[in-house]
Order: C-alpha cells, then structure tokens, then sequence
C-alpha cells in the first residue's frame, strides 16, 4: 500500500507480491483516463498517499484518506521565469491564467485600473488623491479658506442687509474695514430680520435682546473709524437650537493715530435660531455710515 | 411732512443685485427698535 516506504532490494532476493503491490504499484503515479476510470479500477482499494495523473483534466491528485485533491493545478501553475525582478507581482488575467506585473515607481499605488490592477504614478509636492471626472487621480486640493460672496460700501445708508446668502459655505465672516457713521451710537447685527433672539456670553438669566449691539456708545468715541469681523458659525446648519456668533470690533478716533485712542469690543454671543441663517443685516443707530466696506465672505 | 425712515441697502448675494430704499416701519421696528433697556452687554 502506499505509505509503505522505502525498501532497498538486495540481489537474489525474492520479490514478492506484496512488495510489488506496495512499493512499486501503490506507490508510483497511476494513470487513469478520468476519474471515473480511477474509481472503477481501485474501487476501495485506495489508501493515503496515493497518486494518480487524470488524463481528461491533465491533474495531478493525490488521495488524503477520504478523497482525491489535486496536487496542483496543473495548467496553472506560476513558471518561475514569470518572475523577472525584486517586487515583481503575479496577477490573474482570466481564468487560471496569470501574468507578471512589474513593480511600479517609487511611491506608486497599487489600484484596479478599469477590471485589472495598475500602478498609480506618485503625485507632485501638496496634491491631495482625488477623484477626477470619475478616476482616481492626484491633483490640486479642492477650493478651500475663504471666498468673497459679496462686498459693499455702506455709505449713505444706516442699514446693509446681506440676503440670499447661500448655503454652501460652513461658516460666515463678515469684515468691516475702515468704516464710519455720522453720530455716536450703537452699531448691531440682525440676522434673518428676526428680533429678540439675540444675548452675549455675559448675559444672565433667559435674555433674548433686540439685536445684537457690536459695540456700545459707551465706549469710547464711535465716531471714530470702524474695523472688525463677525463670524456666524454653522450658520447653515438647521440641527442646532442656536447659531454662534462671534465679532471683534475696534474703532478709534480718526484723527488718532496714539495706541489709547482706540478701543475694542468682542462678542461672544447666539442667536435662537434653528433654521438656517440666509440673511444679515448690519444697522447704524448712529445715523448713516459715511465711509467703509463690508465684505462677506464663505468659509468652507 | 412725514418723517422718512432711514435708508436700507440690500445686496442679493446670489444675483449680486442691490438696491436701496427707505426702511419699512416693521423694518425699522427690527433693526433699530426703540431702547428701552441696556443690552445684555454694556
């Protein structure tokens, strides 16, 4: 039976049946036409360790003790001079057929290009990976920072109101440069021309003001000129109860050019509000502005 | 003669069209109401 061993025959020694079962039949490779040929031939007659060749499918099996498995696959097998230098890859190009996949450049990416894998070429210094027109590919990154949506002077009014604001930024900023209006007052934001929903992060209690003031005639000599921003976070966003909202505005006599003559007020304050913020209007109670520019911009 | 209200000016930030206009009464009722306490913050 197969799994007998080795056995050395010494000259003049009997050969027996057996031994020409076990060692030289049992043990060498049989050939059969198919297995169905095996099977009618060894019938039970089969033990661990056996080989047969199956002529119709050119494999080579092997019986574990229970069944035939194929020792390989024969026709698939990998031919070593496949392999041509270090990194080389071996991949399936159809069914039991492979083929040599020379490794790519240095920093390459291994990706399926269309139904086959492919080397991705390094991209240059800063690209980011991204889809292209449907690939994937390197390229600049996309549009980011700060976008000017609108600018405005605001002279000869005491209001501005940014409308349509669209949506598709995540945060608002608005910049006040150089302005001026024509008496001490206040100055304050409005969004969505919606009143009382408005209070800093030093109000107390439940306080919903008017609107809010970015800088109190308190303060110094408001008068004087004007530079800040606002910035309205998540102002999109339709999940929140409120929207932050957040300024910094110094303002000094025009005349001054010493560092005690200017001042500034910072806010750190909401809005209740949960629909998305599409309107900001910007109000002098001090009459009209005479000079400046608002800008909005969207920040992504 | 009446007292005009002041002046608005609206900037569509989708078309970019802007106009002015004196404010509406309600207008005026929301972005400059009258004082009547001091704001949350002085």
């Amino acid at each position: 039976m197969a799994g007998a061993g080795y056995r050395t025959f010494t000259a003049g020694q009997i050969l027996t049946a057996a031994q020409v079962q076990n060692y030289l039949q049992d043990q060498s490779v049989m050939v059969f036409d198919s297995s169905a040929a095996r099977g009618s031939a060894l019938g039970t007659a089969v033990s661990e360790g056996m080989v047969a060749y199956l002529r119709d499918t050119n494999s080579l099996e092997m019986y574990t003790g229970s069944s035939w498995a194929i020792v390989n696959d024969n026709a698939a097998s990998i031919p070593l001079s496949l392999i041509q230098a270090q990194g080389d890859l071996i991949v399936a190009n159809g069914n039991a057929s492979v083929t040599r996949l020379g490794i790519g450049a240095s920093q390459g990416l291994l990706y399926v290009n269309g139904s086959t894998p492919g080397w991705l070429a390094k991209g240059t210094e800063g690209q980011v990976l991204q889809i292209v027109s449907g690939n994937l590919a390197w390229g600049a990154s996309a549009s980011g920072g700060m976008t000017e949506i609108t600018s405005v002077s605001p002279t000869g009014t005491t209001t501005v109101s940014f409308t349509s604001i669209p949506s598709t930024y995540r945060n608002l900023y608005i910049t006040i440069a150089n302005a001026k209006y024509t008496t001490s007052n206040t100055f304050s934001l409005t969004v969505n021309s919606t009143a009382n929903i408005y209070a800093t992060s030093t109000s107390t209690g439940k306080v919903d003001d008017a609107n809010l003031t970015l800088i109190s005639n308190s303060h110094g000599n408001t008068k004087g000129i004007i530079s800040g921003y606002i910035a309205l976070k998540e102002y999109a966003a339709t999940n929140t109860h409120i929207k932050q909202i957040e300024s910094n505005i110094d303002y000094r006599d025009s005349a001054a050019s010493a560092g005690n003559d200017y001042s500034a007020t910072t806010r750190t304050a909401r809005a209740r509000l949960t629909s998305a913020i599409n309107a900001v209007t910007i109000t002098s109670a001090g009459g009209n502005w005479t000079q400046g520019t608002f800008t909005l911009w969207g920040v992504k | 003669m009446a007292k005009e209200n002041p002046i608005i000016k609206i900037v569509d930030c989708t078309t970019g069209e802007e106009i002015e206009r004196p404010m509406t009464d309600e207008e005026v009722a929301i972005y400059l109401p009258p004082v009547e306490e001091a704001p949350s913050e002085a």
